[in-house]
């Protein structure tokens, strides 16, 4: 629950024309990732793939497709 | 990245006067929005999906490692000992250590180490209008960063009070045994000095 309180807290803290603190936030995310348990690292990777995949596989079907072009 | 920067300048053209550096700002808040709200709600997925989280223990670490977190204590211990007071751990908060007077609840004078803070100048009129304007503002600046600015702009000039004394159009010139050297510019930075209370949170 406090990890999830506190991912809310630094998404929201950076969304004001008063302050720049996605730097900040940016870290924190960054050193959550690095700092959760092992299995939650390799969830987090799978989704990862599961969401990037299909775009790399898009994205590398719309390249051979134009490489195909005459 | 494209679609904000789309986003922006039509929006800017809708609602004119906005500044450029707060159209770079508020392409970086909808960058913020999309990019820091996936991996939120990615992250809170996959630590939901760990539940009940089992702590693992780490092996142990090299000495070196704890010189990370031991830097970062003393970067956040800076404002106190009289050393930098931007980029350190007062975000958020009003905290003011500098001229030798704090607001801190614990102490009531700050527990200097270094004398960086103690020399605090109210700028009266300079050749550059950012001084003035940060000046007019009610703010005062701590001298060694007015030493700094001076440095870089060795045409600018000064008139400012220190201690009840006004110095007038201090240049480059006037410091040049006193400039901050080079660990001074690259490690202290500092906030300008609001002696108002209640003092407003600034980063």
């Amino acid at each position: 629950m406090g990890f999830i309180l506190a991912l809310v807290f630094h998404y929201v803290i950076p969304i004001s024309a008063y302050s720049w603190y996605m730097d900040f936030s940016g870290l924190v995310f960054a050193l959550y990732v690095l700092s959760i348990p092992t299995p939650a690292s390799e969830a987090l990777y799978r989704t990862s793939l599961e969401f990037t995949n299909p775009l790399r596989e898009r994205s590398a079907g719309s390249v051979s497709c134009c490489r195909a072009r005459p | 990245m494209l679609f904000a920067v789309t986003l922006v300048i039509l929006l800017t053209y809708t609602f004119p006067g906005r500044s450029f550096d707060m159209m770079v700002h508020s392409v970086w808040i909808l960058i913020w929005a999309v990019v820091g709200g996936a991996a939120m709600v990615v992250l809170a997925y996959v630590a939901l999906q760990n539940l009940p989280c089992r702590t693992v223990s780490s092996p142990r670490q090299p000495l070196w490692v704890y010189l990370v977190p031991g830097l970062f204590f003393l970067s956040c211990l800076s404002p106190y000992v009289g050393l930098k007071t931007e980029s350190s751990i007062n975000m958020f908060s009003n905290l003011h250590t500098e001229g030798g007077q704090t607001n801190h609840l614990l102490f009531p004078k700050p527990p200097y180490l270094f004398n960086y803070q103690s020399e605090v100048v109210k700028i009266i009129d300079s050749s550059e209008p950012h001084l003035v304007r940060q000046s007019r503002a009610g703010n005062y600046h701590v001298l060694v960063d007015l030493k700094k600015q001076l440095r870089r702009k060795p045409e600018a000039w000064v008139t400012y009070v220190k201690d009840g004394e006004t110095i007038t159009r201090a240049n480059t010139s006037t410091f040049a045994d006193e400039m901050p050297n080079l660990l001074e510019r690259k490690f202290l930075m500092f906030k300008f000095v609001d002696f108002s209370r209640p003092k407003v949170c600034t980063h």
